[in-house]
């Protein structure tokens, strides 16, 4: 098979009016220098296979280390700055659509519901996040509140009480050390390191699900699943998760 | 009947006892038997060894893959014995619920715990009713306990804990089932009694002198003896008896041995007999103690004897009617019940009582009367009693038990509490069905849970129809999983349920299937980069194919053909409990794509729909403002091409409504702005009545209900449904409207009246027929509303809908509990000294996996460890190539490797993903699944690793797996000469071989190979009862060359015109002894010499490179007669580095391929020159023959240069007077060929070439 010799790109919709390994080639050179080579052609195809669109690879391509800034190539800032904008968390709601920027480009359909509704699910998040922050700092005014309280009342305790006093407030862990050991046993498949380890967990976790999931995010529990089938696999994670919900 | 046997008793040490024996004949019988009854066999897998004797055992008798193998765990991951047998039991009994019984036999209670057996009854579930096998023995035993065996005593009350909750117990005496009866109170109605009929070896036969000598020689056993069975746990009988010995006269003493029998553990016991013969003053010589001899020594033995003494005591080692059939003379306990195998008075003695006992031997022994009466009354009643009549009655029992306990346990029993239900789903105000769906539901599913939904949203606006229904998130349902009783969850294929499936990974539930593909969902979750589901499902439920077309797919519309064509759904299918779904035509999808019995246990539940309580069709005006006059024709749902609206358009403006003001068109609902869609409003607005088809956009509740009142007539079609059940439909009939459909996917389902139904690929005429008739005929419009709510009120009620809710869930709640997914909640109270891997790997094998094609494991290990380019290479990757580019057919593909460091085998995704091209970053490997009916293929040849993991393998083969290798040659074993002098090659491939053939079969590349094959057999082969299968198949010739190192090929024009300047004769393949090659240079020297004036092409590298000179045979002399011929360069050429693109250069311009190997596999190089039109001059091998079908220029196979000159100037002539055409071409076949031979072959769709067995 013989290779036509590669265009030389002068404007940004001459990279989009390529398919394919073209198109991935193509802004290689633009973005790199260079041809793709196997992996990073395998990768950026796949992206594109996923659905992902070509300014994604090109955007993602702009951002590699080894990328030399190409100004040459007419409309490509102007393209890249408002992608960028559309994939920005909060500054995508002020772009008007995707339509403006593509739409001369890939003569695509515009699911103008879609983005709304993704529009919508977002603005909804962001609420819920804000909610979640708001009950949180009520939260923490109270427990402020809470232990200016136990502090006047210690003041006005004599000297020799303090010490007593404070020994009492201190704060009761829901944990045991057995309930740590456990956990570790159940999940890890191993007892903690040291004693350092259980006071670790003891004092951190509020209730046994929360030192079980903790456990389940850990590295090494990936590692031990990984050497189960998938069939297995189901049926280790079921049964970690049910001692978890069944001791809590 | 459907019977579960436990063949454990096989297994275990007492595989070769009395009841092991007794056992697997028994079982044997009833399978030759039955008739009507399915037998099913289980076995445990922690003897290994015996496995494969007891699949060959019944080879012929049960299917093999009707023998099922368990894992348990093993005892060092438990911190205590207690736990461990609660968990191995639960396991053990949860296999056999899974295999869904009638009925469960255990033929032998006891076994060795220490060892991994396993046995136990009704501890986890009762389920099924089980029948067991009980040694008369175990009561004696129960009472031999003293302090000093307390850990054997708890071993055994704990069994007796488990015969209490049997359901029928088989005994072997009526006096053992009057003492179960007595000890544990069992009722004499669930117990049967089975007198063990003797072997065909125990017969009456008279005693040879020889035989007498044998005796003798063996046993130091005269010709006058008496035998007494003794067993030392009681030891009161054995001192009995020798004090009897001592009470008989002087002369008896003298003319008889006494031969104490059968006992076990000799050396331990020996000093403690002799030490009680010493005490009694006895003399040692007239004792014989004897171990446990020969089935065939003992039946001799039974005959030789003069008498035998049969006690109690010895019923582990004797069975009574193996002694009556040998005609033996027998003299019993008094108190010995033995009927219904009745015995003479006359031949009894009391027990404890040694006068009697010696009395009774003198009687016998004196009396020859007597003795010949008790003999033949022996005989007869032991001629009562035989195999084929056990069999009958063990059947028999098991039957009736099945009969009495189906029917005592027929109706299923609802739970009386109000259990708590997690109701998974999406609620209003989501926009989708879904939602709507569950809010219409809850309500009367709260009649029969309390229920919980689960679901990120606010409270108040969603539940306010039910305000006692809690809600709550995703994250504390994660953590407070544990309270429910029940989990459901509502699966649609949308982004709504994403979370679900993550969810349902951890915490199992049942699942309700709104839609059957869910690819959209898995889509989404990949590309929103959470983990690689879509690509996974991809290839779990479709192979490598899918895979392909999904990593290629370019562009929107590409993807989603993509996503249409695969439903993805295999991940939540798996991970449910049960499913539920709303059509038939669900249930035909998943047969489509998982195999013909899927989707049986699934319940199929109407959709909920409400009725429609305004629906009075006289108030259309007084709502609507609309004229009495007007007549609408509506479409509901979203407009589409599967919606077929373009066929109601058509179809409206072809008739005469189209004509009449009064009519109008309505598609309620929104039109996409696509080709379709602009399609659609191109031919509206052409058309002259255009103005009367209205299309409404997107429709809110308002506006849908209010069309839904307008409408005098529905029309809903659809096509290439994917299951999905239309709401619209049922909306239409809700309200009374009548309706017309096609009959596409679920439509078809609904009831005949109810709605107006076409045909699903209806025609045009046909539709407007229907409408005419709708229109025209009032009376029928009204009717058909009339019938289509009642339709809805009668089968989409929620009320009724919530009842076959509860019942479903209820159904498949009682299956998990009482089977494998179980046995995770069971364990869940037990301590963490357990280990969790080990358990979920053997739960992982125990669980016959569902939803699943059976797979095609290719083990090409050799690939993944190296990138040889050796001819076996290429075969493996062209049929590699071949296998996964084929289309998903009965099964599916995955290359699997090992490594030398870990044992298992592991899918090879990373591999094949750069093998095909694609991205690999999606892809694990990870160890793999495999299960009985699976078949694993090794491709290539990597015997180190083969043999590292010949254990694994066998393993595999014992579940049930078929392991096939493919065999390329057995040169390095046929043909030691042409191998590296001092190299292990030979005794590798032997060891490989003797490997190989324990499996089930090989695949040679050729006919002459398998053959070789089968002779290595005859010599080598170690001895098996089931068959090994040898296939052949052939090579394919179209190898795929693509000038892949891209460089050109620089010398090639000069060469290529050296070669066409004269006649030349190509040779190809590394530089070995086995090619020949130095007796071909020898040959071409000579014609060179005697002025023939021919060319000699080599193409090959030097072989060999890594060793010593001394070891590598001919090579130096064949490389330096190369290096330094006066013709190199010239008239001989010699390539060592040599692409596939110069190669096929090669093969395109030369004029005879000559092949001078001693021995061959399969010749690739023949089949690639017949591929290219090439003359062929070979060696006269039988393998040549076969793979050129005889089509080539054959010279004798003769090692002396010699015969091969005479050979090329003999083929010089033929070519120069005929030229080609007197060389007849080679058939050649191509890969595909190939790939469909090895596939028919491991398959079993062909009968094999050859089997063998010894």
């Amino acid at each position: 098979m013989v290779k036509s010799d590669p265009i030389e790109i002068k404007n940004v919709n001459e990279l989009f009016c390529l398919r394919g390994e073209d198109f991935v080639n193509a802004a290689y050179r633009v973005f790199l220098g260079r041809e793709a080579d196997i992996h990073g052609l395998r990768y950026y195809l796949g992206r594109l296979a996923l659905g992902y669109d070509m300014v994604d690879v090109v955007d993602q391509l702009s951002r590699s280390p080894d990328c030399k800034v190409n100004t040459e190539i007419e409309g490509l800032r102007a393209l890249l700055r408002v992608h960028r904008r559309q994939k920005h968390w909060l500054l995508r709601w002020f772009v008007p659509a995707k339509a403006n920027v593509l739409s001369g480009v890939f003569g695509e359909r515009i699911d103008v519901n879609g983005l709304l509704a993704e529009a919508l699910a977002g603005m909804n998040k962001s609420n819920v996040f804000f909610e979640k922050l708001a009950d949180k700092i009520v939260d923490s005014l109270g427990a402020l509140q809470k232990k200016t309280e136990e502090l006047v009342v210690v003041a006005r305790q004599p000297s020799s009480m303090v010490e007593v006093a404070q020994v009492s407030h201190a704060p009761s862990y829901v944990l045991s050390d057995d309930d740590v050991v456990d956990g570790f046993l159940t999940v890890l498949g191993r007892t903690p390191e040291n004693n350092e380890v259980i006071e670790y967990h003891r004092k951190k976790y509020s209730s046994i699900p929360e030192l079980y999931s903790a456990l389940m995010e850990a590295e090494e529990f990936f590692l031990r699943e990984k050497s189960l089938s998938p069939s297995a696999r189901l049926m280790f994670r079921r049964t970690i998760v049910n001692m978890k919900v069944s001791r809590n | 009947m459907r019977l579960v046997i436990d063949m454990q008793v096989g297994q275990t040490s007492s595989q070769y006892s009395v009841s092991g024996c007794r056992s697997v004949r028994l079982v044997k019988e009833m399978a030759k038997l039955n008739s009507f009854h399915e037998i099913l066999l289980v076995l445990n897998s922690a003897f290994g060894d015996s496995i494969d004797f007891l699949r060959d055992e019944f080879e012929g008798f049960i299917p093999q893959s009707n023998i099922f193998v368990w894992t348990g765990v093993k005892r060092e991951g438990w911190g205590d014995d207690d736990g461990y047998r609660k968990v191995s039991g639960a396991m053990y009994e949860a296999f056999i619920a899974d295999l869904n019984p009638d009925v469960v036999w255990i033929p032998s209670l006891f076994e060795e715990e220490d060892k991994g057996a396993v046995t136990s009854i009704g501890a986890f579930t009762k389920k099924f009713p089980t029948a067991v096998t009980v040694d008369d023995f175990v009561w004696k035993k129960q009472q031999s306990f003293d302090s000093s065996t307390h850990s054997t005593q708890k071993i055994h009350f704990l069994k007796i804990e488990h015969l209490r909750r049997a359901d029928l117990l088989f005994f072997a005496s009526n006096r053992a089932k009057r003492e179960a009866h007595l000890y544990l109170n069992i009722p004499l109605e669930s117990q049967a009694v089975i007198c063990n009929a003797a072997e065909d070896v125990y017969v009456h036969k008279t005693v040879t002198d020889a035989e007498y000598s044998h005796l003798s020689q063996t046993y130091g056993i005269g010709e006058k003896f008496v035998v007494c069975p003794i067993d030392l746990n009681f030891k009161e009988f054995f001192t009995n008896f020798l004090s009897a010995v001592r009470r008989l006269p002087d002369s008896f003493r003298k003319t008889y041995q006494f031969v104490l029998a059968f006992t076990h553990s000799l050396g331990e016991q020996e000093g403690y007999i002799l030490n009680c013969i010493d005490e009694l003053g006895l003399d040692r010589s007239i004792f014989c103690i004897l171990e446990l001899p020969s089935v065939a020594d003992k039946s001799l033995l039974y005959n030789a004897s003069s008498l035998i003494l049969y006690s109690s005591f010895c019923e582990y080692a004797i069975n009574f009617l193996e002694v009556l059939s040998c005609g033996s003379l027998v003299i019993t306990e008094s108190n010995l019940d033995l009927s219904p195998v009745i015995v003479d008075q006359d031949s009894t003695f009391i027990s404890h009582d040694t006068d009697s006992l010696a009395n009774k031997i003198i009687e016998v022994l004196q009396n020859e009367e007597l003795q010949s009466t008790l003999k033949q009354n022996g005989i007869n009643q032991a001629k009562k009693f035989n195999l084929n009549q056990n069999a009958r009655y063990v059947l028999e029992e098991l039957e009736k038990l099945h009969v009495s306990y189906s029917h005592l346990h027929s109706t299923p029993v609802l739970p009386k509490k109000r259990l708590s239900l997690a109701f998974v789903s999406p609620l209003p105000p989501q926009k989708t069905g879904i939602a709507d769906y569950s809010a219409e539901l809850l309500p009367e599913l709260h009649r029969h849970y309390n229920i919980t939904v689960i679901s990120d949203q606010e409270k108040e606006t969603c539940l306010w129809s039910c305000p006692d229904i809690r809600l709550r998130s995703v994250s504390w349902f994660r953590r407070h999983s544990g309270q429910f009783d029940r989990v459901i969850y509502q699966v649609g294929n949308s982004s709504f349920h994403a979370q679900m499936i993550d969810l349902l990974l951890q915490i199992p539930g049942v699942v309700v299937l709104h839609d059957f593909f869910l690819s959209d969902l898995m889509w989404h979750l990949e590309a929103h980069g959470r983990s690689p589901e879509w690509t996974n499902a991809l290839v779990a439920e479709d192979g490598w194919g899918a895979v392909v077309s999904r990593m290629k797919a370019q562009g929107g519309t590409e993807v989603e053909s993509i996503v249409r064509k695969y439903p993805c759904n295999i991940n939540v299918l798996q991970r449910a409990e049960g499913v539920i779904v709303h059509s038939e035509f669900c249930r035909q999808l998943a047969q489509q794509f998982y195999g013909p019995s899927t989707g049986e246990d699934w319940a199929l539940i109407p959709l909920v729909r409400g009725i429609n309580i305004l629906s009075d069709k006289n108030k259309k005006q007084e709502l609507c403002g609309v004229s009495e006059d007007v007549f609408f024709v509506c479409s509901f749902g979203a407009l589409g091409k599967t919606k077929l609206n373009h066929r109601l358009l058509e179809a409206w403006l072809d008739s005469s409504m189209a004509k009449d003001p009064r009519f109008y068109l309505v598609f309620v609902g929104e039109n996409h702005n696509d080709d379709y869609g602009r399609d659609l409003l191109q031919t509206i607005k052409s058309s002259e009545f255009g103005d009367r088809v209205i299309i409404t956009g997107w429709a809110d509740e308002e506006v849908y209900h209010s069309w839904l009142l307008k409408a005098d007539v529905a029309v809903q079609l659809r096509t290439t449904s994917r299951g999905e059940t239309s709401k619209a439909v049922l909306d239409c009939m809700s309200y009374g409207v009548p309706t017309i459909v096609n009959a596409n996917g679920p439509m078809a389902e609904l009831q005949r009246d109810s709605v107006l139904m076409l045909e699903d690929n209806f025609n045009n005429k046909d539709l407007s027929f229907a409408l005419n008739y709708l229109v025209n005929l009032q009376d029928q419009r009204e009717k058909l509303g009339r019938e289509g709510r009642a339709c809805i009120i009668n089968f989409h009620n929620p009320r009724y809908c919530a009842d076959l809710y509860r019942d479903a869930i209820e159904r498949f709640a009682n299956k998990v509990e009482n089977t494998s997914p179980g046995v995770i909640d069971y364990i869940s109270s037990y301590d963490s000294g357990f280990n969790f891997i080990e358990f979920s790997r053997a739960m992982a094998n125990n669980i016959r996996p569902s939803y699943r094609l059976p797979r095609i494991f290719i083990d090409i290990s050799a690939q993944i460890k190296t990138h040889l380019h050796s001819g076996i290479e290429r075969v493996t990757c062209s049929i590699l190539r071949k296998f996964l580019a084929d289309r998903r057919e009965k099964y599916i593909v995955e290359p699997v490797y090992a490594t030398a460091d870990k044992e298992g085998y592991y899918y090879a995704r990373k591999f094949t993903s750069r093998f095909l091209d694609i991205p690999d970053g999606w892809a694990e490997d990870a160890p793999i699944d495999a299960c009985s009916g699976d078949v694993f293929l090794s491709l290539d040849f990597e015997p180190n690793i083969m043999m590292n993991q010949h254990k694994w393998l066998m393993s595999l083969r014992r579940q049930g797996v078929l392991v096939y290798s493919v065999v390329h040659d057995l040169l390095p074993v046929t043909m030691p000469e042409v191998f590296p002098q001092s190299g292990l090659s030979g005794e590798i491939h032997q060891r490989w071989l003797q490997m190989i053939t324990k499996f089930d079969g090989a695949l040679c590349v050729s006919r002459t190979v398998a053959d070789e094959l089968f002779d290595w057999l005859d010599q080598f082969g170690e001895p098996r009862r089931r068959p090994f299968a040898l296939q052949w198949f052939h090579h394919g010739a179209d190898f795929t060359t693509a000038n892949t190192d891209g460089t050109a090929w620089v010398e090639g024009r000069q060469i290529i015109d050296k070669i066409k300047s004269r006649v030349t004769f190509l040779m190809v393949g590394s530089i070995e002894p086995r090619k020949g090659y130095l007796q071909t240079l020898q040959a071409f020297d000579l014609l060179w010499k005697q002025g023939v004036d021919v060319n000699l092409v080599i193409v090959g590298k030097e072989g060999w490179k890594e060793l010593e000179n001394n070891n590598r045979r001919d090579i130096p002399e064949t490389v330096e007669m190369l290096c330094s011929h006066p013709e190199k360069g010239n008239r001989l050429i010699w390539l060592d580095k040599c692409s596939d693109f110069a190669l096929e250069q090669i093969y395109g311009s030369c004029n005879c391929l000559l092949s001078a190997s001693y021995g061959e596999g399969f010749g690739l190089p023949l089949i690639e020159a017949a591929h290219h039109g090439l003359p062929l001059l070979v060696r006269d091998l039988s393998v040549f023959r076969e793979v050129t079908g005889g089509h080539a220029t054959f010279f004798q196979d003769d090692r002396s240069p010699n015969i091969l000159m005479k050979a090329v100037i003999d083929w010089l002539q033929v070519y120069k007077s005929h030229g080609y055409k007197e060389f007849q071409r080679v058939p050649v076949q191509s890969w595909e060929h190939s790939k469909n031979q090895i596939l028919e072959a491991i398959l079993n769709r062909i009968p094999p070439y050859r089997l063998w067995k010894k």
